[in-house]
Parts: structure tokens; sequence; C-alpha cells
């Protein structure tokens, strides 16, 4: 599948939808009622230039000014005081979409981009990894507005596929990352809870924030199937299972429950914000709510 | 094992159902990619085994529904459950027909047979009870009730003989049914032990087969029905006594009467008796010499008897002994009531004193050359007839007879219905009009066939017509057919009455005709008796008739042929009732009948018809039946003694055995399984059958394994929990 949707109107529509919910959240959170714990840390200087009217006085650098008399504003080559990293799981296993549903990587991909987009739009700086059992791509963040345009392309030509190995990915990316951001995962956490939360650990003990968006599809959610199905692994081509879903479902859901039970208690112990997306939540919901969450919690 | 109803196991097929159903669903799953497949694997894993057990166990639970509900409805039966499910009863039919007796060296196969019976006990358990039934034409059995008791039934069987009746597969077969109705045991076995003779097993007759299918169907368990056919070991000899006959039924003491016995070679080799016996009443037999007969050929031996007291008498003929393969045909009998007097009532309708003018003195004198000839006659007038007793004649003569009152032709109507005879000869005094309206009555009175002017010339004497004698086969003429022998070719009839040619069917029929055509003698059967009529008068007005020596034999064959329907039937075929007759003055109160082979019968009289009758309903077995009853006086000597006789069956010397075809038509309809070999039988026999129908057990089965599916299935879908609900998981709708 190729996301080609991403640039359609449509969907772009919803960006811009997105966007205007997103700046107007956004703002708040920018301007005070979030406290940033970046502040200052990620200016980066790019060059001097005259100040002009409007400048904040703040940014005068002083030092010049002694040497020269003037007053030169100091450039920053990124105007932000937030890096953020997202980490889209781009493994086999978020191909599944259900019957007439979107794949979790194509919701993934989307949530991705609207925040892409959102926080371009802030002049925060955004990168993105995708992955599998290792990293596929690492773009670094940046807050130039045309990185949207590297980003989304690089959403767009990602094709999701194989196992998923998140823990040994998120060890490597903790180590990588060496400046403090938020760490946005996004992925269905298909994996064993332990070592996923060792590494988001890491994350942790690096000072990152971290978010999870936990994506999974409403039948992972419900498991309504009936009759004979064979159940075919979308990470590994040749594993497949041959069941009768409805003896299992009781089962199944039991496991799913306290799988994400157990993320969510981990996520808790760890600070990090856990979200649950069905591919059915509207993605402007979806990210309002994590906004509202992390304003509610007054950092 | 087997099945009563076994086509029912093609629905055993069904039984594929559910593994179609359950490897289709397996096999008709629907692909699913999906990603989840960590926590159904865990599930799988644990739980996987645990479906896949239940998931059999309801599979072999609908399987084994669908076979054992198959299998109740095909009624399986099952063998030899234990020693008292094994009981039985077993009915051994004794084929005892008259071609039981064909003897192949020292033994006949009845005695085969019956160390064929013999075996067959041997093989019975204890617990087993049995019947023997002789089959004939009203079978038998040994001993009234089911026996245990081996000595007892051995004992019966070795007094048991074959007999001159014919084999009736079905009547014993009936017979055996009613003894297996009173039967105990939860098995039941019938044996028939025949020489496979094809006659007495109706297999071209489906009712009757239908009729025993029906009657087994009745059965509280019905029968294994076995065959054991005794095969003959060559080609039989015999030669068989078919028939004996007298040339006419009225036999007097006043002269000879031809017998003749006819003897026909039925078996497969010529060869047998060289003379032929023959003895009125078993007295004085005369011998007579056999020409050589071949296979299939037939000869006919005459005697010449005269009897010298009336009443009741048999013949009795006998081949040579011990000369062929089958005995019993070697006898025949015929019984025959020899007449005291034949009364006959001549009504002249031409009184006068002359006696050549008188319209019945050549007839008279032609009945009764001397007194001791058994036809009497008694000439009156016209007028004579309305005071007449005619219960005392067996014939009336209307000779020229002008015209009959209403109540003289009422009176001759009944005479002739109750089966007397009557000769019309009508002359020159009758007018044919007359006739016609009072007697004729367009065929509904006592005129043969509807007069019509006569034509000729009495007194000329010119243009004589004659009597047209070839093809004669009518039995009053049987003597006179004979051109060499008789002169009734020369009659010359000068006038003569037409009459119209009875039409085909009316009852009526023309007896001898003129060589123009017209009929000369009709007749006509009016209820018992018959009516005679000529179209010319039995005196010398017409014709020359009563010159001829025939007209002597021509007038006694009439009368005869007349009187005949009266003559008590002494000859009855097999199986017919045995209808005593006795006379109102007869004092006795029942009648005493000696069978054939041995016993005597009591026989009550009844009244039939207003008639005092003793009646033997049972006359199947072939031989002599010799009746006695007290006559009119009370004394106790005056008995009267009448002697019955039934003949063996001439198909019963047939000894041409069931065909292959036909065994199968019967193991086909009652389901017989047929033999040649004891070997076989006992082997059959000592297996037993120990069968027992076990279909309601499987029933009940059917229901408990219903039950406990739908039990099983309610329980398994209850883990299946549609009812679970879905993981809350973040805003779901």
């Amino acid at each position: 599948m190729t996301d080609a949707g991403l640039f359609d109107p449509k969907v772009l529509g919803k960006f811009a939808n997105l966007e205007l919910i997103g700046r107007q959240v956004f703002e708040g959170f920018i301007s005070g009622r979030h406290k940033s714990p970046f502040k200052g840390f990620s200016v980066e200087f790019a060059e001097h230039r005259q100040y002009t009217r409007g400048d904040e006085i703040r940014y005068i650098d002083w030092h010049t000014y002694a040497k020269t008399d003037r007053y030169y504003i100091k450039e920053y080559e990124e105007e932000t005081n937030l890096r953020c990293y997202i980490l889209l799981d781009a493994s086999g296993s978020m191909k599944y979409a259900g019957r007439d549903e979107m794949s979790k990587f194509r919701y993934g991909s989307f949530l991705a981009a609207g925040m892409t987009y959102m926080m371009l739009h802030q002049q925060d700086s955004v990168g993105l990894v995708t992955y599998d059992t290792k990293v596929r791509r690492y773009i670094p963040p940046r807050s130039r507005p045309n990185h949207l345009h590297v980003i989304m392309k690089e959403i767009e030509e990602t094709e999701p596929g194989g196992e998923s190995e998140l823990a040994d990915v998120y060890h490597e990316l903790a180590e990588r990352v060496k400046r403090r951001g938020l760490v946005v995962l996004i992925s269905d956490f298909f994996v064993d809870p332990a070592p996923l939360l060792g590494a988001l650990q890491h994350f942790r003990h690096r000072k990152h924030e971290v978010v999870l968006f936990h994506v999974m599809s409403p039948d992972e959610l419900t498991f309504p199937f009936q009759g004979w199905v064979e159940f075919r692994n979308l990470e590994l081509g040749d594993d497949r299972i041959k069941i009768d879903p409805s003896r299992l479902r009781a089962e199944y859901l039991e496991r799913v429950k306290a799988h994400i039970a157990e993320l969510k208690r981990g996520c808790g112990n760890l600070r990090a914000d856990y979200v649950q997306l069905s591919t059915k939540t509207p993605f402007d919901y979806a990210l309002a709510r994590y906004l509202s969450s992390r304003t509610g919690r007054g950092r | 094992m087997g099945f009563l109803n076994a086509a029912m196991l093609i629905g055993l097929v069904a039984a594929s159902i559910p593994i179609i159903i359950h490897l289709l669903n397996r096999r008709r799953y629907r692909v699913v990619d999906w990603g989840a497949m960590r926590f159904l694997k865990l599930s799988v894993v644990t739980r996987h085994r645990r479906l896949r057990i239940e998931e059999l166990l309801l599979l072999f639970l609908r399987t084994a529904l669908i076979v054992i509900l198959v299998l109740a409805l095909s009624r399986p039966l099952i063998k030899g459950l234990s020693a008292a499910d094994a009981r039985r009863d077993v009915i051994i039919v004794l084929d005892g027909s008259m071609s039981m007796s064909l003897r192949e060296g020292p033994a006949s196969l009845f005695d085969r047979a019956r160390d064929a019976a013999r075996e067959a006990l041997h093989t019975l358990r204890p617990a087993d009870s049995v019947g023997v039934i002789i089959g004939t034409r009203s079978p038998r059995p040994l001993l009234p009730e089911l026996s245990y008791d081996r000595d007892k039934v051995e004992k019966a069987l070795a007094r048991a003989h074959e007999s001159l009746s014919s084999f009736d597969a079905v009547k014993a077969l009936d017979r055996a049914f009613a003894m297996l109705r009173k039967g105990q045991n939860p098995n039941a076995e019938i044996l028939i032990i025949t020489d496979g003779q094809r006659y007495g097993w109706y297999t071209t007759d489906s009712n009757r087969w239908r009729y025993v299918a029906e009657q087994m169907a009745d059965l509280p368990h019905k029968p294994r029905i076995s065959v054991l056919c005794l095969e003959r070991q060559g080609a039989v000899t015999d030669l068989a006594l078919s028939d004996i006959a007298l040339r006419r039924t009225v036999v007097g003491t006043d002269r000879d009467v031809r017998v003749t016995v006819t003897v026909r070679s039925v078996g497969q080799a010529s060869g047998g008796a060289e003379h032929v016996s023959f003895a009125v009443d078993g007295k004085n037999p005369r011998l007579s010499g056999l020409e050589h007969i071949g296979p299939g050929g037939a000869t006919v031996v005459p005697f010449l008897h005269r009897f010298t007291t009336p009443g009741s008498h048999f013949i009795v003929a006998d081949l040579d002994r011990d000369k062929d393969q089958i005995a019993l045909d070697d006898h025949a009998w015929f019984g025959l009531e020899v007449l005291d007097s034949l009364p006959v009532l001549l009504v002249d309708g031409a009184a006068s004193p002359m006696a050549s003018e008188r319209a019945t003195a050549f007839l008279e004198a032609a009945l009764a050359p001397t007194p001791q000839y058994v036809v009497r006659p008694t000439v009156v007038s016209p007028a004579g007839l309305s005071s007449a007793d005619l219960s005392r004649f067996r014939v009336v003569v209307l000779a020229d007879v002008a015209d009959l009152g209403a109540a003289d032709e009422a009176r001759l109507e009944d005479f002739v219905r109750a089966g007397n005879g009557l000769l019309i000869a009508p002359g020159a005094r009758v007018k044919p009009e007359a006739y016609n309206a009072s007697l004729w009555k367009e065929g509904e009175g006592l005129l043969p066939a509807q007069m019509l002017p006569a034509t000729g010339d009495a007194a000329a004497r010119e243009k004589p017509f004659a009597l047209h004698l070839s093809g004669l086969t009518h039995e009053t003429l049987q003597l006179l057919a004979d051109p060499d022998k008789s002169d009734l070719a020369d009659t010359q009839i000068w006038r003569y009455f037409k009459l119209a040619a009875p039409a085909a069917g009316s009852g009526s029929a023309t007896v001898l005709r003129l060589t123009g055509g017209d009929p000369f003698l009709v007749e006509k059967d009016l209820g018992r008796g018959r009516v005679l009529m000529t179209a010319a008068p039995l005196d010398a007005s017409w014709s020359n008739l009563f010159m001829r020596t025939s007209f002597v034999v021509l007038s006694h064959e009439m009368i005869y042929y007349l009187a005949s329907p009266l003559i008590p039937a002494r000859n009855i075929p097999a199986g017919e009732p045995l209808v005593v007759s006795l006379d109102e003055s007869a004092t006795a109160t029942a009648v005493d009948v000696m069978l054939p082979m041995a016993g005597v019968r009591t026989l009550p009289i009844e009244r039939r018809d207003g008639k005092r009758v003793a009646v033997l309903a049972d006359t199947n077995e072939g031989g002599l039946y010799e009746v006695t009853y007290k006559g009119r006086s009370s004394d106790p000597r005056d008995l009267v003694k009448e002697y019955y006789v039934v003949n063996v069956e001439p198909e019963e010397s047939d000894t041409s055995l069931l065909t292959d075809s036909a065994r199968d038509a019967l193991r086909g309809r009652p389901g017989m399984a047929f033999y040649t070999d004891w070997a076989r039988v006992e082997a059959m026999l000592t297996a037993g059958q120990g069968t027992r129908e076990f279909w309601r057990w499987l029933a009940v089965l059917t229901v408990i394994l219903l039950i406990v599916e739908v039990a099983l299935t309610r329980m398994f879908s209850r883990r299946r929990a549609s009812e679970v609900q879905g993981v809350q998981f973040g805003v779901n709708q």
C-alpha cells in the first residue's frame, strides 16, 4: 500500500482542520499554561541581524552591542523550545486494517503527519523515525517549514513490513537521540510489555518526555470473527493458524486486556503519557484528547 | 447380525454429512492477515488442544447419532446374545404328497424326508419347541401343539406317512404360522422338507403368496423359512392310473357298462407295470395286459361290467405293485350309483285304441324291451298328466301333446328346474303358435327352440330328409356317431317342424341336425334339469326313425341324459365338499364316514335348501370314502352304504420339479432359502438364529446422544461467549 491519500484534498482538509484545532490548543500550550522544561535549551545560534522594531528586547545580543554599539538580534536556527521525535512503527502488524477500517499504519501515518504539520507550524522541530526490527529511517528534527515535506514524503514512501522488535529499537534510539525532547511513539505495541517498558525507561532516563500512541484496530479489540478462520501472521509469512475464533474470543480478549493494562500501568509508573487510539477514533479528537491531557497535567 | 430393512442402510451415507460439514468448515476458512498474533497464539497454545477435542467429540457424537439412527431404522437383528435369546419354535413341514412315495432303492422320498426331519430334531436345543406338519391338501400337525418332548415327536414322526393328496405349500405355511402364533420363543424357524415337485407351490399365483407374506408379517416373530429339496437320484419311472371313466352316468343292472381306465406314463423313463387290474367293490379283480407306454404316453384299457345290484358301488383299478417308483398313483377309484329303476312318464297326445297309432307306442317299446330294463315307462294321456305324481318320475316325455294346461306347464317347469328331464316330441297335433305361446315364451319357457311351421309332406312320403351324422359329439349320440355301427343314417324324415336355431349363449343348443341344416334335436338347460326336443314325433307318422335299430339306443341315451343331473355325485374333486344327501325317510341322525387312510368321522345331519345333508368338508385325501347311515326302518341292521371317491390329482403324478426361476421367485416373495444338501441345512439349524431385534435400544441411544449433543454444544458455545464485551479502549465508539 502506498498511503497516497496523504495528500489528497480530503485528507489535507482534515489536516487543515487539525491544524486549526492544534494551533488553538497548542498556542495555549506554548503561551504559558504549559511550562516547558526545555526553555532556551535548544536554542542554536545561526546568525546576527539588526534589531528592528517589534523584536523582543530580551533577544538583543548585549555583547555585540557592547562591541559595536548597535542592537543586534541573535538569530537562532530553530526558534523553538521543543524537539519532537515521532517514532512510527512500520512493522508488519501495523498493516492490519480490519474490514473497512484504515490500517493501523495509515492511521499512525495520518497522526504523525498531523502532528508534524501542527508542530512545524509552531516552529517546533520534528523528527521522524520509522522502524521495524531496526531503525529504517532516521530523520533528525528540524523546524524548517519545508521539513514537513521531507517527513510527509518519508511517511508516504514507507511500506510497513517485518517483525516488531520495539525494545531494541527504542534502546538504540534512546542512545542516539542525545538532546532531550518529546518522544512520540506510534505503535500497536504488540510486543512483550516488560522489555518495552524497559526501553521507555531508557528514554525517561535520558530526560525525554514520552508519549505512547497505542493504535489498535477495532477487530483486535472485539475479535468479532465467526467460523473457521486462518490467521496469517502479517509479520511472518509462513506463520499461520487455523482456528474457530469464536471459541477463543474470551481468552483472547482477556489477554489483550491484560496486555493493555500492563502497558498502562507501566506508563503510569514511568510518567509516560499513554493514549489509546482505535483506528476509528477521529485524529483531531485523538490529538485534542492528548493535548488536553498534557495541559491538564499542569506541566 | 442381519437387518429386516436392509435398504435403510443406504442412509449410512448420511453419516458422512457431519464429517463433510466439519471438513468443509475447516477447509473453507476465511483467511485473515492478522497482526495480534501473539495473543492468539498464547490462547491457542493453551486451548487449542481442548478445542480440538471438543470439536472431535461433537463430530463423533453427531456422526454416531446418524449412524445409530440409521441402524435403528434398518431394524437390525442381533444373534445369539445368550442361550435364552436363541430359544426358538421350529416347525418341520414334511411334504406328505403322493409324489413323496417315489422309491429309489429301499427308501421312499418320504422316508428320506422323515430321516432328515429326525436329524433336524437332533440339532435342536432343549429350550427349542418343535412341531411337525404333514403337508397335504389339508396339512395336519402330528401333535396338536408345539412340543418340547422330543421322544413324543419322534414317535409321531415314525407313524407319519405320505398320502394320496398333493402338497400345498401355502396351506402348509399357513398351518405352520398358526402353530407359531402359539409359540413362546423369540425365534421362529420353518423347515420344509419336500421333493421339490412343482405342483403345489403355486409359483405363478401371486395372490396366494401375498397372503402368505401378510400372514407372516402378522407373526410376533418373523420365521426363517428354509426348504430342503430332496434330490431324486435319476429319471423317474412311473405309470399312473389317471382316470376311470364310464361312458354315461346312468348305470342300471340291466346291461353291461363299459368302463375305461387311462394309464399314463408320467415319469421320465419308460417301464413299470405290465398289467392293470379292475375290481368292482373291491371284489373279483380282473387283469388286463398293458402295452408298452413310452414317457408321456397314455393308453386306455376298457373293461365291461354288469352290475347286479342297484345302489352305491365303486370301481378300483390297480397297476402291478412295485413295478414303478411311485406306488400311490397305481390306484384309481370310481364311485357310482347303480339305479334300480328309472321311471319315465310318457304323455301320449294321440290316445288311440290302436297301439301303432299312439304317439308313444314305439318309444315305450324301445325303452323297456324286457321287464328287467332299468327304464320303467308309464303311459298316460294328457289328462292323466294333471293327476300324475311327478315326483315318482325322473323324466317326462310329451309325445305329440297338443296343448298343456297352465297348471301342468308350471308343474313341468318346476319338475325340470328341480333336476329332472323333459323330452318334447311334437307331432301333427301340435300347433307351433300354441306351443310358442305357452312353452317358448321368447326363450323363457320350456321349449329349447322356437317352433316354426312344419315342412314336408308326411302323406306323400317323397323327398325324405336325412340326419346329418358327421361331427357328433353330444353325449346322447356317442354310440350312434360311428356310421359302421349305426343305422341312423338310413332314417327318412318326411315332415318335420322347422325349429329356429338357438342363439349362442341362450342356454339352448342344437344336438342333431338334418342334412339341410335345420335342427332335429335341440336341448336346453333349465334350472338343474334338462329339456330335449325333437323336430318330429317319435312315432311312425312323420319318419321311419322308429324302425331303426338306433332308435332304441337313441331313446335310451336321451332318457339317461335327461335323468343324469339327479344321479348322486360319487366322484369328488379333491378339496370339494363331500355331500351326502339323505332321504327324508332315513332315520339316521348322523352319518359315519370311513376315511381313505384310516379313521371314521361322524358327520351331523343338517338341512340345506330343504334337503337333509351331511357334509364332509375335508376331502383332501385321495381314495375311498365309505359312508354309512341308518335307513328307513328302525332296524339297526338297515344301513345305507354309499361309496364316494376322491382320486389322486392327475397333476400330482407330474414329477417335474420347481425350476430355478420359480425358486428365485419364492426366495424373493416370502423370503425362503432353498437347500438340496442336508449338511448345509444342519449348519444353518445348528448356527441357529438367536436373533433379536434391538432397534428400541438404538432408538433410546439416539435420544441419549441427541441430548448429550445438545448439552455439549450449549456448554461449549457458552464458552465461546459471544456476549463477552470487547476491550474498552480509548474513545471507542
